[in-house]
């Protein structure tokens, strides 16, 4: 009953956003706001010839990101938060680093890994991957000491610990992380995108601008706007299996 | 079976040393339960943590069964301050945690274990987590953990003192039927004076910091029934207020 209240209510402003911007769209009378049944109409009639394998595209690169984040930021921060010597050494690495606006560095990436995959991919884990260091970290950080102490008084080793309380203590914040960090990963994915590829959103929607071809562009938009509330939902779905004592 | 010889432990800090406990010695034979009073800060929690495993710098002697602590060769049941439960991990994974650490969670063990939980009235909260729970259940949880372990010895720190008045005494009962039932020698730090009558076979006085004992002495009320209710309980209480007051003020 919840999950149909919860899926009602997104329709719901779903179907607002929709309307808003059909009278907007009406209002204007603007060429470069096409009404969302033009859209519509045009995504039924392109999605599957043409913006899917773009889609697809963005998807791998944001799930390949994502992931070599997590493979990357998880081991590096729970040791952080595990190790003290660990820590001392780190995390002012992480701290001067993280500051910094990863996207002026792209240049730099493009230079040293080409115009292919690995330069886009390594912007979204460069972006995300600290996001998950410092969530990790803190989140064996807030892990009660005496939740420690039982363990060891059990006779757990590093590894049981790990195990039994470092990993899954970090697993909410992991999530948290990777959601706050979603929404700057794939606008630095579209910039990426804009720059030595033919596949890609990205390419799709300044494509389409370039063309003067405003349906296709929003068109474009709205599918990279699903692609990110799906990212957004299977992080959700992720932590419901993976965190079931956060809500239930 | 406990045995605690010219302990002393000392804290670092970045300049300097705090002695925490001050050639400390402590008996206990097996299948006794030994409450332990002492003010704030006076080294009581280290105590546990020397004999729990979790200190292992110190000066002496600290035996369990003749051996030295290690938590890998021993069954070392510690309840800390805020139970010490896994909040991810359910009832259930929560109460069979130190079997499982153990790699001995066998399947002669399942009866066992029903007992305990029933016993403790988890039974029907097996799969709800930490964070669903009152204080007190979260208690009986951290109880269930060490009595499921069959410990050697079973090390409880303040168990119980966030609980109120009714639960308190309820858990208190609670435990002592089952100590009763299995007998592990216990180890039991409280800063209630009450408490200790009511759960020590023995009470030992420490002194403020450094911590020593000052004073052991078998209690003469314990496991009289009904103790509350009876009069010698409160008069003993103030008598060994009196001889804490006394104790402390020498120190």
């Amino acid at each position: 009953m919840l999950k149909i209240n919860s899926a009602l209510s997104y329709l719901r402003v779903f179907v607002i956003l929709l309307l808003l911007w059909q009278a907007l769209s009406l209002a204007l009378k603007l060429p470069f706001i096409p009404s969302p049944a033009d859209i519509f109409a045009n995504l039924y009639g392109i999605f599957v010839s043409d913006i899917a394998a773009h889609a697809l595209f963005s998807l791998w690169r944001a799930f390949a990101g994502i992931l070599l984040s997590i493979f990357i930021g998880v081991p590096l921060g729970l040791c952080m938060g595990f190790y003290k010597a660990w820590d001392r050494l780190l995390s002012p690495v992480a701290y001067f680093v993280y500051p910094i606006p990863k996207i002026a560095l792209l240049p730099l990436v493009m230079l040293i890994f080409g115009l292919g995959e690995a330069s886009k991919i390594i912007m979204i884990t460069f972006i995300i991957v600290f996001q998950v260091i410092v969530a990790s970290r803190d989140a064996v950080k807030s892990i009660p000491k005496e939740t420690f102490y039982s363990l060891r008084s059990l006779g757990a080793g590093n590894l049981d610990i790990f195990k039994k309380a470092v990993i899954p203590a970090s697993l909410p914040g992991l999530l948290t992380s990777l959601r706050v960090s979603l929404g700057t990963a794939l606008s630095v994915l579209f910039f990426t995108e804009t720059f030595g590829t033919m596949y890609g959103m990205g390419y799709f929607i300044m494509d389409s601008w370039m063309r003067v071809n405003y349906v296709d562009m929003f068109s474009g938009i709205l599918v990279l706007s699903v692609v990110g509330f799906l990212l957004f939902l299977l992080i959700d779905i992720l932590e419901r299996v993976l965190c079931p004592w956060k809500s239930k | 079976m406990i045995e605690l010889a010219g302990l002393s432990v000392r804290y670092k800090n970045r300049d300097s040393e705090v002695l925490a406990v001050d050639n400390l010695n402590l008996k206990l034979d097996k299948g006794d339960i030994c409450a332990v009073i002492g003010p704030s800060g006076c080294g009581k929690s280290t105590l546990l943590y020397v004999l729990s495993g979790i200190i292992s710098e110190y000066d002496g002697k600290a035996l369990i069964g003749g051996k030295s602590v290690n938590p890998r060769l021993h069954r070392i049941g510690l309840i800390p301050q805020n139970y010490g439960l896994l909040e991810w991990a359910d009832v259930y994974s929560n109460s069979v945690l130190g079997l499982d650490i153990k790699h001995a969670r066998q399947k002669s063990d399942e009866a066992y274990i029903e007992y305990i939980l029933d016993r403790l009235g988890l039974a029907r909260l097996k799969s709800e987590y930490p964070g669903r729970l009152s204080g007190g259940q979260r208690q009986r949880v951290s109880i269930a953990r060490s009595f499921i372990l069959k410990p050697d010895v079973l090390l409880m720190d303040e168990p119980f003192s966030a609980l109120d008045a009714i639960t308190r005494e309820e858990i208190q009962d609670l435990f002592l039927d089952i100590w009763k039932e299995n007998r592990v020698s216990t180890i039991f730090v409280t800063h209630s004076i009450e408490e200790a009558i009511y759960i020590g076979r023995k009470v030992a006085i420490m002194s403020p910091s450094p911590g020593r004992i000052l004073k052991i002495f078998d209690n003469p009320l314990f496991g009289i029934e009904n103790l509350r209710l009876a009069d010698e309980y409160y008069r003993f209480s103030m008598e060994i207020r009196r001889m804490v007051k006394e104790a402390w003020s020498k120190c």
